[in-house]
């Protein structure tokens, strides 16, 4: 059941008041309730998703009980590859199968070897691609013994299919999330408040913030052929805000759930579009998937360490296949590679972790230098985000292209196909940007918090004000599109 | 916990209120753009007695200058139909019109076109239009309908989704910024009033646009299929078994009549020609339990054959103009009948 819905928020209120009213002294009982919850919690979309994801975390079980009691290499070596090809494997099998089929059948075609009739009707499970990941995870540090397997049944598969994080991340690690399923939680009520704040601005963001944004995104992008460059120029930018919105969004929804029962999850947004370059960027955007991609294939390749052939390679290694995490498309593909690209210079030069303090730290007006450099990264990041949301590569490279050449050609005629007339549509077009406004506006004043509505540095009247101004319009907003974007990875 | 639930439930309690002050404070929501510019347009026009509501039937099929030449003492009809609109958001637009005087000051007779609620069905979810007339009344006969009108296992999505709409709507979820736009003036309005302002806009008037020409070309492209399709409906006229629609919504037109009467309307529902896939069973058992000076039949084959040729139809469920315009004088007679009027054309 997807967050932005009556029916989650009545499943939340029922699952909140049995938890902490009853069953939060009882540990074994409460991680089992919680199991029951989180696969009610899944199986709402599909019942049939929960087989794959009781099977993954059985293997997992397993083989990582097996993993702590052997001492032979290679034995250990061989169960690790066990799970590893046992989650890939689903993983390659329900995402990517019908990629690769039909990529190579393309391929041969080219050489003209015809075959086809290989793809599969097969439904992606929502989230496979986050708990392929989390499971792994453990598998993983389990083997290189930092972490000690998990012997309770009911704490592991609670741990797997935790289900404020289940289908869209953050995507935790073991050593984080599992010790927690072995602590008792005393309610505490400004947590409680401060997580309420936390799902709140999260909603405001999915459903004031990126739904509407969408609107616009998908009518560009659909017909982007008849727009003019600036109109163009304003779908990048949107979209770079509307998958803000959509994935900080339920980031944020799904800490603070997860708070609100006592759980930590990690950080998974860090205000990305104030990054002063690309490296900045990916250490603040989707934080979960970054660091898992640094732990588990950046640094076991190798890292930064050695030549700069070796740095060339495992920079983009790590950023093709976090395209392909992406989805199974050559746009994503691309995308992880321009990338990887964009962030080669800055690690063979020894520049990537120039800006590791949040920018303008302990200042409320940034440089020109800052906005200068903000500005950059950000514009490079919405061309980028072009084929990141492009069917294909070359409708892509056709939308960059006619948007550059229509605002270097007829600026004036670009500015005039703004949706700026009275009608409906400059209602909701300027309702958006107030919405961005805001977000952006809140989203710098605290940007070195551990969330937007955390400790506002405003008088208690101005605060409640901003939270039911916030509530009245994700009330408002609340049936926009549906779905997160993030779901279909 | 205790502190932490009476901060949320305070909180959410300001919230509620806030919501409900907005939709009070916020401008009447009419649901359908076509309903905003036609209401908004009378207001500066005060003269009509004879009123026309229903679908894009009676939008698209209704010419009060045809009326008005069978019913002089009428001479001032008006087509407030509007395309898209069910049984349920006619009714309870019919009866806003009918509890405020401002509308149409000197109206005598209101024609509503017999039509089915319809379920509301999941691409029309969550949107403005699928809730705002579901006030309780609407909600109950809504779910009274499907429950007696639709099999038990269709009937418990739908009911589901008129239970998730009246929710939205009692927590006035996603309307205020509709009632907001309603404010703004917008695109094309004039359109549906008509070429002479009286609300009839036919289809042949719609012909430049791409999806008019697309149904007209479907129309044309399958002739012979929609002969035959009148020709079966000529075949079963006799034999329509009246089908339970619900004895609330039978009891929301009886209701309208009533409201009509305290404000000295009278308030007659039409049987309009069925067209194709139009359940006439269920119409037909809304027709049957209306008293017989309120109601009229302009739908049957038998008495208006010409209603069912083809020559007359836009598309497979409208008249063209030339259709229309018989149509019109049909119902006029028809009218002009029950009103017991002396003079005849």
């Amino acid at each position: 059941m997807a967050f932005n819905s009556l029916t989650f928020l009545c499943f939340f209120a029922a699952v909140f008041a049995l938890y902490w009213g009853v069953l939060s002294s009882h540990l074994r009982i409460r991680n089992a309730f919680l199991l029951i919850v989180s696969y009610v919690f899944y199986g709402y979309w599909d019942w049939r998703f929960l087989l794959l994801i009781v099977f993954s975390s059985a293997v997992d079980f397993l083989v990582g009980s097996k993993l702590e009691d052997l001492v032979s290499r290679t034995h250990r070596k061989l169960l690790l590859i066990l799970s590893l090809c046992t989650n890939l494997g689903l993983l390659g099998a329900f995402k990517y199968y019908n990629f690769f089929v039909e990529s190579a059948e393309v391929a041969l075609a080219g050489l003209g070897i015809t075959c086809g009739g290989l793809s599969l009707n097969i439904i992606l499970p929502v989230g496979i691609s986050f708990y392929t990941f989390q499971t792994l995870s453990y598998t993983i540090d389990v083997y290189r013994r930092k972490l000690n397997a998990c012997h309770s049944i009911i704490d592991f598969f609670a741990y797997v299919s935790f289900f404020p994080q289940l289908v869209a991340g953050p995507i935790e690690r073991a050593s984080n999330l599992l010790p927690q399923f072995k602590k008792k939680f005393e309610f505490d009520g400004k947590v409680a408040v401060d997580a309420t704040l936390q799902i709140l601005w999260g909603f405001f963001k999915k459903v004031v913030v990126a739904d509407n944004a969408a609107v616009f995104v998908d009518a560009i992008f659909s017909d982007y052929t008849n727009q003019s460059g600036l109109v163009l120029a304003l779908g990048a930018v949107l979209f770079a805000v509307q998958i803000y919105g959509d994935f900080s969004g339920y980031s944020d929804i799904a800490i603070g759930v997860a708070r609100m029962l006592g759980f930590n999850l990690m950080k998974n947004f860090a205000c990305p579009y104030f990054s002063r370059d690309i490296a900045e960027f990916w250490r603040r955007w989707h934080i979960s998937l970054s660091t898992w991609f640094r732990d588990y294939v950046y640094i076991p390749i190798g890292g930064s360490h050695g030549g700069w052939r070796s740095k060339v390679r495992n920079v983009l290694v790590v950023f093709v296949l976090s395209g392909v995490w992406h989805g199974a498309n050559w746009t994503f593909v691309f995308w992880g590679l321009l990338n990887g690209l964009l962030f080669l210079p800055l690690i063979v030069g020894r520049v990537h972790r120039s800006h590791i303090d949040s920018v303008a730290h302990g200042r409320l007006i940034p440089t020109f230098k800052e906005v200068y450099m903000m500005a950059t990264t950000f514009s490079i990041t919405c061309i980028c985000w072009v084929f990141f949301r492009a069917q294909t590569i070359q409708d892509a490279f056709s939308y960059l292209g006619q948007g550059i050449e229509g605002i270097l050609e007829n600026p004036v005629a670009s500015f005039m196909a703004l949706p700026l007339k009275p009608s409906e549509l400059t209602f909701n077009f300027l309702t958006l940007i107030g919405s961005i406004l805001l977000l952006f506006g809140i989203d710098w004043l605290q940007r070195e918090k551990t969330h937007a509505l955390f400790k506002l540095p405003f008088p208690m009247p101005i605060r409640i004000v901003l939270y039911l101004g916030l509530s009245v319009s994700v009330v408002e907003y609340f049936f926009g599109r549906g779905s997160f974007i993030y779901f279909q990875f | 916990m205790i502190h932490y639930l009476n901060r949320l439930g305070l909180f959410l309690l300001l919230l509620a209120t806030i919501m409900w002050g907005l939709s009070v404070i916020a401008p009447y929501y009419y649901g359908n753009p076509i309903y905003l510019e036609k209401f908004t347009y009378l207001e500066d026009s005060n003269g009509h007695n004879l009123v026309f509501m229903g679908s894009s039937r009676t939008l698209r099929q209704l010419n009060p200058v045809v009326v008005d030449s069978v019913i002089p003492e009428m001479s001032q009809s008006f087509n407030l139909g509007a395309g898209g609109t069910f049984g349920l958001q006619v009714l309870y637009t019919a009866e806003h019109l009918l509890l405020n005087s401002k509308y149409f000051p000197s109206l005598e007779v209101l024609v509503v076109e017999i039509q089915l609620p319809q379920p509301i069905l999941d691409i029309n979810m969550h949107t403005p239009r699928s809730k705002y007339f579901l006030d309780q009344k609407r909600y109950e006969t809504g779910a009274n309908f499907i429950r007696a009108y639709y099999p038990d296992e269709i009937a418990d999505t739908y009911i589901q989704n008129f239970r998730s709409s009246r929710v939205e709507r009692i927590l006035n979820i996603g309307l205020v910024r509709a009632q907001l736009y309603s404010l703004i003036p917008r695109r094309g309005m004039g359109h549906f009033l008509g070429e002479r302002g009286d609300g009839f806009v036919p289809l042949d008037d719609e012909l430049p646009k791409r999806s008019y020409v697309e149904r007209r070309a479907e129309f044309v492209d399958n002739l012979e299929h929609y002969r035959e399709n009148f020709e079966q409906i000529r075949k079963n006229e006799d034999m329509i078994v009246p089908r339970d629609v619900g004895e609330l919504y039978i009891q929301a037109h009886l209701d309208l009549i009533t409201i009509g009467e305290t404000r000295d309307v009278k308030v007659v529902f039409a049987l309009m020609p069925s067209g194709f896939n139009v359940q006439q069973n269920g119409s037909r058992s809304i027709f049957e339990r209306i008293p017989a000076n309120n109601r009229i039949d302009v739908g049957s084959y038998q008495k208006w054959p010409w209603l069912y040729d083809t020559s007359n139809y836009f598309d497979r469920g409208h008249l063209n103009e030339g259709g229309a315009n018989k149509f019109s004088r049909a119902l006029a007679l028809e009218l002009r009948l029950l009103m017991n009027q002396k003079t005849v054309n």
